[in-house]
């Protein structure tokens, strides 16, 4: 018999352990709280998760370019929580303590979300303002409710979180109910490893992400946005503190917005270090205090979102695109693009590319464009082929390169656009050690609630972590295994090719959320490009 | 009714209901292991999805509500191929034994069903280190190698009983279920209510009991014989014993849930101090006799007494933990077989302040609603009752709509704020913690505090006129009288500010509807029929009354004080409520037999008897009265005087210890 220890170490507040529901906060003498028991202030005066600065990255950006730096990585390997990208992959593999900034560029026609960061940033609402800021929302204070919704609609903007979702039908849903209290939230999480653009898009431009919430709290009729920021980005974290206060001192936030008869503040809260809380879901529960867990859906945010609430949640990126639409119109934000993507997106690309940084191109662009002319090529290795949405998404073989940056065309390759972070992997990486390590992050990252990704993806992590520590690949290419002792007999342990092929079909089909069917898309596309390189590890 | 077709047969559902839910109506079993009928829909072990036409990806049944025309096919090898993938992961380490000892287990049957074995912990991954097996509670034994994180105990614990114990920590594969204090399970604030062991589909929470003596052969459906909620209860036993007693999902009051009392408290049945054969007094000590030997005893003594002293010498108190006919037998007895009407009963001891105030008011002396009403009110005004410990039943209904109800499937309905509490007790009882207002008066003072209120209902213009003109009369007389009651001047006699008066008297008023329960903290009193008539008059005053969600609703103690009144354990009162007056005719006639015309001796008025001489037999059933009546002292000088002693009981009581004369050991509820 035994009694488990309430755990206190920093790794408690890397898992899920904020178990409390709101009708349990309710129990605790707090009578339905319906907004969370610190006041606003208090919430985002609250510590974050804080990093040793020597506390070295797990993200996938980081193990692609492991041989960069072997030690560094190894640390990075035990060092406890299990950090899944810093935003700092421009230099992978990465540490916490890393300062250097990342190249920014504008490789496309206009300049829609990158002029300011391409000019040294607009920390301060002066300079924002100097360069053009808050134009998109007098403009959109002008007008009514109805017509910025439609100027959105016109865009044809996409979300950018991964999914691509309309973000004006979104809104005009939000906007549509009748609900007396609605919310925005910036879903400032970004956690596919590999990406950091919107890091930099809120540490560079806060007033930006202000601007674009407060168009977007006129648009649907709500007075309160909720900015969430993964806690992995500290600086981001005291910029927009900063920038939220300087905003509420200049009438830019609070009551009567710009002297007009609009109201909009907005609070930051941050994460503890879990992957899913980048599902729109389980976000919304760890902002009202609640284990973040995906729910399903119906009901939508759109509909109960934010403590049951309507609720317009939007990407970073996605909303820093609305000051320029409702500047320039949505027509001409539309004019851009190709097929059913319009506009311009903002990529990273990490430190394997010989020219690393963060470039905004039109949608259209070939991926072949992406790495060779932006990035420069590979740095010291020959390309195998590329992630663009990080681990939950197909790798796309150097053979497809001509494939269009578009959500539609990338689908169509079995790849997809995640939050833009365009990971290479080269010859330094065997695939079957990149499958291993996106299902050792998947079994981590898992929120726990479903089946098929909670016990799936750690079967298959394990499985592969003991024929890559068996079978017949390089040593050099030997990886750990987690806790079991591995064969003693001498015998290779392949993954039984049956067991991978159902566990794969179940996260496809069963999982609840994106993360598990992110990772059946990732095992299709081994499937589909890389049979020969996997196939030894399969029975 | 809208319609959805399932594997080819159009069924109707009610708007909101699950597609599990509709098949199931529909006699179509999807497999699902995290899914409950008494809680939210969770969507996790994902073994119930389903084929709906035009979406892509199967949808999880249990949280996808059914839409008008919706197309859902239950059953495809590809759907049974998914459900055996899942199942052979959650059984990839799962103990074997434990399969073999309880194949019932819902996940057990899975398996069996589809062919899956569990693999064992070398050829599979490790076992984590860190599983929590424990045995310190006393009635819960918890094993988490058979746990599958269907976190169906978290949420069980979380919206039934309202206690929020068991918590998922840690995340992914890393999950674990454990206590909130993250030590022992007895360490934590659980309350035994069962709820999570009888949810858990595995038996990684199981019944100590059950264990030990194995699963049940026989089930017995029954009524809980401890407070009087009236919960229903399966009791499961074997070889004469009862190996775990659960609750029953259908029944209309405890909805599948129990307390600790009737989940756990059943070891007594086979206590070693029960006594099991008839004892007579003999110089001092008791003896053991025969049955014949007791009945013909008693038979003789009573036959006696009444010969040359008179039946009004005998006196009989009925027990409200007895049956309907059991207390029947027990008045008709007195009234027929001795010839006099001295029985009483506890019933008509602790509530009749309720029967006699609310029959005053409103003609009727019982609750005027049902214990559904608690989902139905918006507010709720708790006087004198401590409903978590007394009725936890009735107490987690409480607290479930206080803290608000889980959506359905879909997102419809739930309500996230919940009812409105006010509480009105000297002591802070447990639903004070969950209430707006607790008016903590000072006790005694319930009278001039429940008159405030109704002050100032009336001077906030809270009153209901309508109602008002309608339905009561002498209004004006009332509003005279309650005038004298400001809330301001009532905060000196009572203690509780006039502030909160005023706060819990607009919540009330507001609640519309609003329920009212009271206790013995009201009946228990000088003024205890007064303090009822209070609380009808607030009810009366707002138009509480006669709508679904409002009236007026005592909480009675034993489990049948209704039933033993009812069966007219009373000195005036016959069955049925009849007065011993208008209904003697009726009731001689129908029994063939006399009945005394004078109204007896209640239980008080024959302890002055006893103590004046004037009574030689008591025969007390199941009411231990040296214990329980309020002075020790004059209970003792009057049982001291009193010749034969009859008690019948399970247990040697301090009655029959210092005062029997024959003591007559009765069956359990069980037996
Ligand atoms: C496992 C998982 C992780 C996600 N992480 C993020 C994230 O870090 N940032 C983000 O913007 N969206 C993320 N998303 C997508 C969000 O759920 C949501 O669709 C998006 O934020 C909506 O904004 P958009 O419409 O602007 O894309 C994630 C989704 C899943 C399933
Ligand atoms: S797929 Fe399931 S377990 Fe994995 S993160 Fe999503 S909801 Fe959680
Ligand atoms: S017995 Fe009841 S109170 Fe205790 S943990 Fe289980 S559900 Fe919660
Ligand atoms: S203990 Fe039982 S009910 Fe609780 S999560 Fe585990 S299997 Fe489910
Ligand atoms: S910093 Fe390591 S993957 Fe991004």
């Amino acid at each position: 018999m035994k009694a488990p220890q309430h755990p206190e170490s920093i790794e408690s507040c890397y898992h899920l352990v904020a178990p409390t529901s709101r009708r349990q906060q309710a129990a605790a003498g707090h009578k339905v709280p319906l907004t969370p028991a610190l006041s606003p202030r208090e919430r985002e005066q609250a510590a974050a998760v804080q990093l040793a600065p020597e506390h070295g990255c797990r993200g996938t950006a980081c193990f692609a370019a492991r041989h960069r730096h072997p030690a560094r990585w190894a640390k990075a390997e035990r060092d406890k929580p299990r950090v899944y990208c810093m935003g700092r992959c421009y230099v992978a593999p990465a540490t916490a303590g890393e300062t250097a900034r990342p190249h920014v560029e504008v490789r496309s026609p206009q300049a829609i979300l990158l002029a300011n960061l391409v000019d040294g940033g607009a920390r301060q609402l002066d300079i924002y303002l100097a360069r053009g800021g808050y134009r998109g929302l007098e403009r959109a204070l002008l007008r009514s409710r109805q017509e910025v919704v439609g100027e959105v609609l016109d865009s044809q903007l996409r979300g950018r979180g991964g999914a691509g979702f309309p973000s004006g039908v979104k809104m005009r849903a939000v906007a549509a109910n009748p609900s007396p209290v609605k919310y925005v939230v910036a879903n400032g999480d970004e956690g596919d490893p590999g990406s950091f653009t919107d890091r930099f898009l809120m540490e560079d431009d806060p007033f930006r992400l202000i601007e674009a919430m407060s168009i977007a709290g006129y648009a649907v009729g709500a007075a309160q946005g909720y900015i969430y920021l993964r806690c992995e980005y500290p600086e981001a974290r005291a910029i927009l503190l900063e920038a939220l206060s300087q905003a509420r001192s200049r009438g830019f936030l609070g009551e009567r917005v710009l002297s007009r008869d609009f109201s909009f503040d907005i609070q930051l809260v941050s994460g503890h270090g879990s992957y899913v809380c980048g599902e729109e879901t389980a976000l919304l529960r760890s902002i009202e205090g609640r284990r973040p867990e995906v729910m399903p859906r119906p009901p939508f945010p759109t509909d109960k979102g934010l403590f049951g609430k309507p609720t317009l949640l939007l990407n970073i990126e996605t909303l820093c695109n609305l000051p320029w639409i409702l500047e320039h119109g949505g027509e001409a934000y539309c004019a851009l693009g190709y097929n059913k993507s319009r506009g311009t997106k903002a990529l990273s690309l990490p430190s394997l590319f010989r020219k690393p940084g963060i470039y905004e191109v039109e949608f259209g662009t070939t991926l072949a464009t992406i790495v060779e002319e932006i990035g420069g090529g590979m740095a010291d290795g020959r390309l195998v082929g590329v992630m663009p949405a990080g681990p939950m998404g197909g790798i796309v073989p150097a053979s497809l390169l001509a494939t269009p940056l578009d959500f539609e065309a990338l689908r169509a390759v079995g790849g997809n656009l995640g939050h833009g972070g365009i990971v290479a992997i080269d010859e330094h990486t065997s695939i079957p050690q990149l499958v291993h390590h996106i299902f050792e992050f998947a079994a981590d990252e898992s929120c726990g609630k479903c089946t098929p990704c909670r016990v799936g993806s750690r079967r298959l992590a394990d499985a592969l972590a003991r024929a890559l520590a068996d079978c017949s690949l390089s040593p050099g290419e030997r990886v750990g295994v987690r806790g079991s002792p591995s064969s003693t007999d001498g015998g290779t342990h392949p993954v039984d090719r049956g067991q991978w092929k159902s566990i794969v079909e179940a996260l496809a089909q069963t999982s609840l959320c994106g993360l598990g069917v992110g990772l059946s898309e990732l095992a299709n596309s081994v499937n589909r490009y890389f049979q020969k390189e996997f196939s030894p590890c399969l029975s | 009714m809208p319609v959805v077709t399932l594997n080819g047969q159009s069924a109707s559902y009610r708007p909101g209901q699950s597609i599990l839910e509709a098949a199931r109506a529909a006699g179509i079993d999807i497999p699902t292991l995290c899914h409950d009928p008494r809680i939210a829909p969770f969507g996790g072990c994902r073994l119930c999805v389903v084929e709906v036409e035009g979406s892509s990806r199967p949808v999880a049944a249990c949280t996808t509500p059914c839409s008008e025309g919706m197309k859902v096919t239950t059953h495809t090898p590809e759907l049974e191929e998914y459900r055996r993938t899942l199942l052979s992961l959650l059984a990839d380490g799962y103990p074997p034994e434990a399969i073999a000892r309880h194949p019932d287990k819902a996940f057990h049957k899975y398996l069996a069903a589809y062919g899956v074995a569990p693999i064992s912990v070398e050829c599979g991954s490790l076992l984590p280190p860190d599983v929590f097996c424990d045995a310190t509670h006393p009635y819960i034994h918890v094993d988490m190698r058979q746990c599958i994180y269907c976190q169906r105990c978290v949420r069980i614990c979380e919206e039934l009983q309202g206690q929020f114990v068991w918590k998922p920590w840690y995340r992914g594969d890393a999950i674990r279920i454990l206590p909130d204090q993250g030590t022992t399970l007895l360490e934590s604030s659980c309350v035994s209510c069962g709820a999570c062991v009888d949810t858990c589909p595995t038996g990684a929470l199981e019944d100590q009991t059950l264990l030990l003596r194995g699963e049940p052969e026989h089930w017995t459906r029954t009524t809980c014989p401890y407070c009087g909620t009236g919960c229903e209860m399966n009791v499961g036993t074997r070889d004469g014993r009862i190996t775990t007693i659960r609750p029953v999902l259908d029944a209309p009051v405890s909805k599948g849930h129990l307390c600790v009392k009737g989940r756990y408290a059943h070891a007594w049945i086979e206590s070693e101090d029960r006594i099991t054969v008839p004892l007579l007094r003999a110089e001092g000590d008791w003896r053991k006799v025969s049955w014949e030997e007791a009945v013909g005893f008693i038979a003789r003594r009573f036959t006696e007494i009444m010969k040359t002293e008179g039946p009004e010498r005998i006196g009989v108190v009925a027990s409200s933990r007895a049956t309907n006919e059991e207390n029947y037998l027990a008045q008709k007895f007195t009234r027929v077989v001795l010839g006099t009407n001295n029985v009483d009963g506890c019933a008509r001891v602790c509530h009749t302040p309720t029967a006699a105030g609310m029959k005053m008011t409103l003609g009727t002396g019982a609750a005027t609603n049902s214990f559904d009403d608690i989902e139905r009110a918006h507010a709720f005004l708790i006087c004198g009752a401590n409903p978590t410990e007394n009725h936890p039943i009735v107490g987690a209904r409480i607290k479930q709509a206080v803290l608000g109800r889980p959506p359905l499937p879909g997102g419809e309905g739930g309500d996230e704020g919940g009812a409105k509490l006010v509480v009105i007790d000297p002591r802070e009882i447990e639903l004070a913690r969950y209430a707006d207002v607790h008016l903590q008066l000072r006790p005694g003072t319930n009278v001039p505090l429940l008159n405030a209120l109704a002050c100032a209902i009336i001077d906030e213009g809270l009153a209901d006129e309508a109602f008002i003109a309608e339905r009561t009369k002498d209004f004006d007389a009332f509003r005279k009288f309650v005038a004298d009651y400001a809330p301001a001047k009532v905060a000196g006699i009572t203690g509780v500010d006039a502030s909160l008066i005023r706060q819990a008297a607009r919540i009330y008023a507001n609640g519309k509807p609003s329920m009212c329960f009271h206790g013995l903290g009201v009946t228990e009193h000088l003024q205890g029929t007064e303090g009822v008539m209070c609380l009808v008059n607030l009810a009366l005053l707002t138009g509480n009354i006669g709508k679904p969600g409002s009236g007026v609703n005592p909480l009675r103690g034993q489990n049948n004080v209704q039933g033993c009144a009812h069966m007219g354990c009373d000195p005036g009162i016959l069955t049925g409520g009849v007065a011993l007056k208008e209904g003697r005719a009726l009731f001689e006639s129908v029994w063939g037999a006399p009945v005394p015309t004078e109204s007896g001796l209640n239980l008080m008025e024959m302890m002055d008897a006893a103590a004046a001489g004037k009574l030689s037999a008591l025969w007390l059933i199941g009411y231990d009265i040296y214990f329980t009546l309020a002075n020790e002292e004059s209970t003792r000088r009057a049982l001291e005087k009193i010749d034969l002693v009859v008690v019948q009981d399970m247990f040697m009581n301090e009655t029959a210890r210092r005062f029997g004369t024959v003591f007559l050991p009765a069956a359990s509820p069980f037996e």
